[in-house]
């Protein structure tokens, strides 16, 4: 039987074959990690501060370095692979996970780089004789529908932002249906009153009127609320957004079931449905039909993704997951979005699997 | 055999309802060396030590098992790590060092009463300001558990150490997180409660640790002073 660190040779000799493999350190500065993902990601890290007053910590994941690096090198495309353990903070104290990656930067054609991904992603995992399941998901597909139903302007990224978390989102849509009412009392109506009220509160308490949120920008959300309050959003497009979020399953008759709920609303989803059945129907060579499931609810939680996601998965623990983020390389200060497309694979638990390692407790390359 | 340590606050008014919780109890707790000193002992109980130490040093000290029982806040276990209120046991609230977790934001955000418009605010900050929304607080873990059941991501928290609810004036923080019992501070600083923003309801408790080791003689001997309070041990 062929050892763990032959099956790592394995999964090295399939990124070199697609990508140059590069190093990360062990040891990051913190703040790049709080400034992409906020505070959520922040208490999965291990942190340690320096003699310098600067906070580090160990990898949490290689793709945001990666990243910077392809920026940093001012490079115009680039396929990265990587293969080594990273740390997390877990509820019992922090743990080492060796992970496997493959990014693709800047391609010609992201249809290719993501079945490229696909790829990759299965033959890591056939090498651990491992039959997985696929969930895909679409934040285009949302992203199309959202920008087409009759909803007020300011709710779309509110509700973007929130995709993929689904209880969150859900929260989010009863509000739409039944927006807080406001008791103004003594507040007056007119914006440049409000403004002269609020200007008055803040600097009674001492607070710049310019460091952090304006007078201004509080009058104007505050008459957003007051007119969102008068404007229900139509029970039938809450509905909708429900019905479509709540879609999941195998993916030829999901897709069918949003083609027909777009058609009935009205809602051209074309192009991205196309795009996702396209892989789907590639899919099919790897995967058994009831093995694809697409779940219409279903993104990373990181606003940074774009397009198609995926996680494979096997007895509900994930093995690999991914997905086009072509937002990542804009927030990082490109000055466009720059198609981005990458998963990693979780050694560990394709090992665990394999039986060689029952605590998914570290192994070492 | 091993004594069971315990512990209560050194000082202040927590220093003295706690003498008078357990002398109603018909306990004494004598201080050896006077005020200034660290240990005492509790009459009428030989296999007890007890320990005057800062409350949150007690907390922390509870969790990690290195004293056995004592009294602090609960806000202040919580904020020694994310999970820690799991090892502890909350033995006995004691109607006393009342004072809420609240998160407050400057009182001219007419717009935000509630934690679903701080969502709203948070989600469209980074747009508007080319930064993160930030939080002052030393409860770091209350802050972020809170905020991620309202589903808010996109903050960062600014630690601060003391003085919080000046945060948002000297332009540090946004808005904060801190501890109030009757709100004065908050409002002498600008700062409003927001209608759904109470974060953590805490008063002084007894606390037993779970971490510390307990030798059946200990366990015997917890039991008794637990009673004598008028507490079942559980």
């Amino acid at each position: 039987m062929m050892q763990q660190t032959d099956k790592l040779n394995l999964l090295n000799n399939l990124l070199a074959m697609r990508a140059e493999l590069i190093n990360v350190p062990i040891l990051l500065e913190a703040n790049m990690f709080f400034e992409l993902a906020g505070e959520e990601f922040g208490r999965k890290l291990l942190l340690t501060s320096g003699a310098n007053n600067v906070e580090y910590c160990l990898r949490p994941e290689f793709t945001l370095a990666i990243a910077k690096k392809f920026l940093q090198e001012n490079k115009n495309s680039a396929a990265y692979g990587y293969l080594g353990p990273i740390f997390r903070q877990h509820e019992n104290g922090p743990k080492e996970f060796i992970q496997a990656g493959l990014e693709l930067l800047n391609q010609e054609n992201q249809d290719d780089s993501l079945t490229q991904i696909f790829t990759f992603a299965l033959e890591a995992i056939k090498i651990y004789n491992i039959k997985p399941v696929i969930r895909l998901g679409s934040v285009e597909l949302f992203a199309d529908i959202l920008t087409q139903i009759n909803i007020p302007k300011v709710w779309r990224p509110r509700i973007l932002h929130r995709f993929g978390q689904k209880e969150i989102i859900n929260k989010l849509l009863e509000r739409l249906a039944d927006p807080q009412q406001i008791n103004a009392g003594s507040l007056p109506w007119k914006k440049e009153e409000l403004i002269r009220v609020v200007s008055e509160q803040m600097l009674n308490g001492g607070i710049s009127l310019s460091a952090s949120r304006t007078p201004e920008e509080i009058a104007a959300r505050y008459i957003e609320k007051q007119e969102l309050a008068n404007s229900k959003v139509p029970k039938e497009i809450v509905f909708l957004l429900q019905n479509y979020l709540n879609i999941r399953g195998e993916a030829q008759k999901t897709l069918l079931d949003i083609e027909y709920l777009a058609k009935q609303n009205n809602i051209n989803i074309e192009k991205s449905l196309f795009r996702i059945k396209n892989h789907i129907e590639k899919l099919k060579d790897n995967f058994s039909p009831e093995n694809i499931i697409f779940d219409a609810g279903f993104s990373a939680r990181l606003d940074y993704y774009t397009g198609i996601v995926f996680q494979i998965s096997k007895e509900n623990k994930i093995l690999a997951s991914g997905g086009e983020y072509n937002r990542l390389l804009e927030r990082l200060g490109a000055d466009k979005q720059i198609n981005a497309t990458g998963c990693s694979v979780w050694v560990n638990r394709l090992n665990a699997l394999n039986n060689f390692d029952k605590t998914e407790e570290f192994i070492r390359v | 055999m091993d004594k069971i340590i315990l512990a209560i606050p050194s000082k202040g008014r927590l220093e003295e309802q706690s003498r008078k919780i357990f002398l109603e109890a018909g306990m004494e707790i004598k201080r050896a060396g006077g005020a200034r000193s660290y240990s005492g002992e509790l009459t009428g109980f030989d296999d007890i030590l007890v320990r005057f130490l800062p409350a949150g040093e007690i907390a922390r000290e509870l969790v990690k098992g290195n004293i056995d029982i004592g009294i602090t806040g609960v806000d202040l276990i919580h904020e020694t790590a994310e999970n820690a209120i799991n090892s502890v046991v909350l033995a006995c609230e004691l109607g006393f060092g009342r004072a809420d977790v609240v998160l407050a934001v400057p009182d001219g955000w007419i717009d935000v009463t509630h934690m679903h418009d701080l969502f709203d605010v948070a989600s469209d900050f980074r747009v508007k300001h080319g930064r993160w929304l930030r939080i002052a607080t030393k409860y770091v873990n209350l802050t972020r558990k809170f905020l991620a059941e309202h589903g808010i991501a996109q903050y960062r928290i600014v630690q601060s150490v003391g003085a919080t609810e000046a945060a948002p004036a000297s332009g540090v923080a946004d808005l904060i997180v801190d501890i109030s019992s009757t709100g004065s501070t908050l409002k002498a600083n600008g700062l409003r409660i927001l209608e759904n923003g109470i974060i953590l309801q805490s008063e002084a408790n007894l606390i037993i640790s779970k971490s510390s080791e307990w030798t059946p003689a200990k366990r015997m001997a917890i039991a008794q002073i637990l009673d004598a309070i008028g507490i079942m041990e559980k």
